[in-house]
């Protein structure tokens, strides 16, 4: 039998900021409700980031394009 | 090297400001486009390391700022690049420097309760450039504003931005001190007084007032985000963001977003791109820029001001803290 350390989302969240922010293509990352959320910034970048699954919870990838700021 | 789309942005911001200039873009050869009015018009032939390639063109859609819209307050048609005294929130307002941005809304300052100008860093404060006592322009430059005809306030202190990697931000948020009360109006066009301010929550239904879409609507969808914006300096990281659905485009910045139902401040928007927006939590703006909403003082004429100089005081009176808000 398999034990897995018990990880809270705001742990998941915290490590999936940790590892991604900083990766180019990757615009942010959240998380809404028990799911880890992943912008980037095309439909080909999403293939930065997990598909299904990180650290065990859900995870759903938006293409947002390249955010700046508006002036 | 900075990138093609980062010279791009520092082009905007340091050549658009000058005469017969009247847009910036990105050629598909790779090269910094500039749209200009006539042969005549001087520009470096090359930019950042980049070619320079120049248009002379009097076409709207090449600009890279759009054209400022049209607002509305107490019933009365006012165009967002105009200068207006008093002056409402949703107007074109700048650093002198840059090209143009919006004014949020009135906020007062905790300590001292004198009205402040809010609206983002990269707005009255040139992205880090400014420094206290700058020239606040409204209009903004790229409208037409000229120091000191349209000198309306002072920069006042602004949150630093920080580059990435290294330290996150909170907000995007700088206030300015209006050379007189009576220049500014506490109201935003389109949408009234904005005497409070609330949380955004998912699902919220948020409006908000800016110098190029004017009043547009979108749903939060999003209130815990980590965001990464693309600056003119470089990257910077942004955390406790909002994100909405579509809300504004470039010259939008700095617009004082509320609850569509409430007409509370949730957030002061920043950022985006073609699908999304981002807003800093307007909490998060208040707690560390020192400033908080509240009811206008009676030196702080509502727009038109006018309007309540013509009706019996009591009257007046009644219009100004009661008054209809501004339709959508």
């Amino acid at each position: 039998m398999t034990y897995m350390a018990q990880v809270t989302i705001q742990q998941a969240l915290d490590k999936a900021k940790e590892e991604y922010i900083g990766v180019p293509g990757v615009s942010a990352v959240s998380r809404i409700g028990g799911t880890i959320v992943f912008y980037v910034e095309t439909e080909a970048d999403k293939s930065l980031v997990p598909a299904l699954t990180f650290m065990g919870f859900p995870v759903k990838i938006v293409v947002t394009g390249r955010i700046s700021p508006l002036r | 090297m900075v990138t093609l789309w980062q010279a791009k942005q520092l082009a905007e911001e340091e050549l658009l400001i000058k005469q017969g200039l009247i847009g910036v873009s990105v050629a598909p050869n790779g090269r910094i486009r500039l749209y200009l009015e006539s042969e005549q018009v001087d520009v470096p032939q090359t930019f950042q390391g980049y070619r320079v390639e120049k248009i002379v063109t009097d076409k709207i859609k090449a600009l890279s700022l759009p054209q400022a819209s049209i607002g509305y307050i107490r019933g009365q048609e006012i165009s967002k690049q105009d200068r207006a005294r008093p002056c409402p929130g949703g107007m074109s307002i700048g650093h002198y420097s840059i090209t143009a941005g919006t004014f949020a809304c009135i906020v007062f300052d905790s300590k001292t309760g004198e009205p402040l100008i809010l609206s983002n860093n990269h707005v009255l404060a040139a992205s880090n450039k400014g420094v206290e006592g700058d020239a606040i322009l409204q209009p903004g430059a790229y409208d037409g504003g000229k120091d000191p005809d349209d000198k309306i306030a002072t920069l006042l202190r602004f949150m630093e931005l920080n580059p990435y990697p290294g330290a996150t931000n909170l907000v995007d948020a700088a206030v300015a001190r209006p050379v007189s009360p009576d220049l500014v109006s506490p109201e935003v066009l389109d949408i009234g007084a904005v005497t409070g301010m609330e949380q955004a929550v998912e699902g919220m239904k948020v409006q908000k007032s800016g110098r190029t879409t004017c009043a547009t609507t979108a749903i939060v969808n999003d209130v815990n985000a980590t965001v990464k914006v693309s600056y003119p300096f470089g990257d910077a990281v942004f955390e406790d963001q909002v994100m909405t659905g579509l809300l504004g485009q470039p010259g939008d910045s700095g617009s004082c977003v509320v609850n569509a139902e409430t007409r509370k401040a949730v957030g002061l928007l920043f950022a985006g791109s073609s699908s999304i927006t981002v807003l800093n939590k307007m909490s998060n703006v208040c707690n560390l820029l020192g400033v908080r909403f509240g009811v206008a003082p009676a030196e702080m004429a509502p727009w038109p001001a006018i309007l309540a100089l013509q009706l019996p005081f009591a009257f007046g009176t009644f219009l100004l803290m009661y008054g209809q808000e501004g339709g959508i």
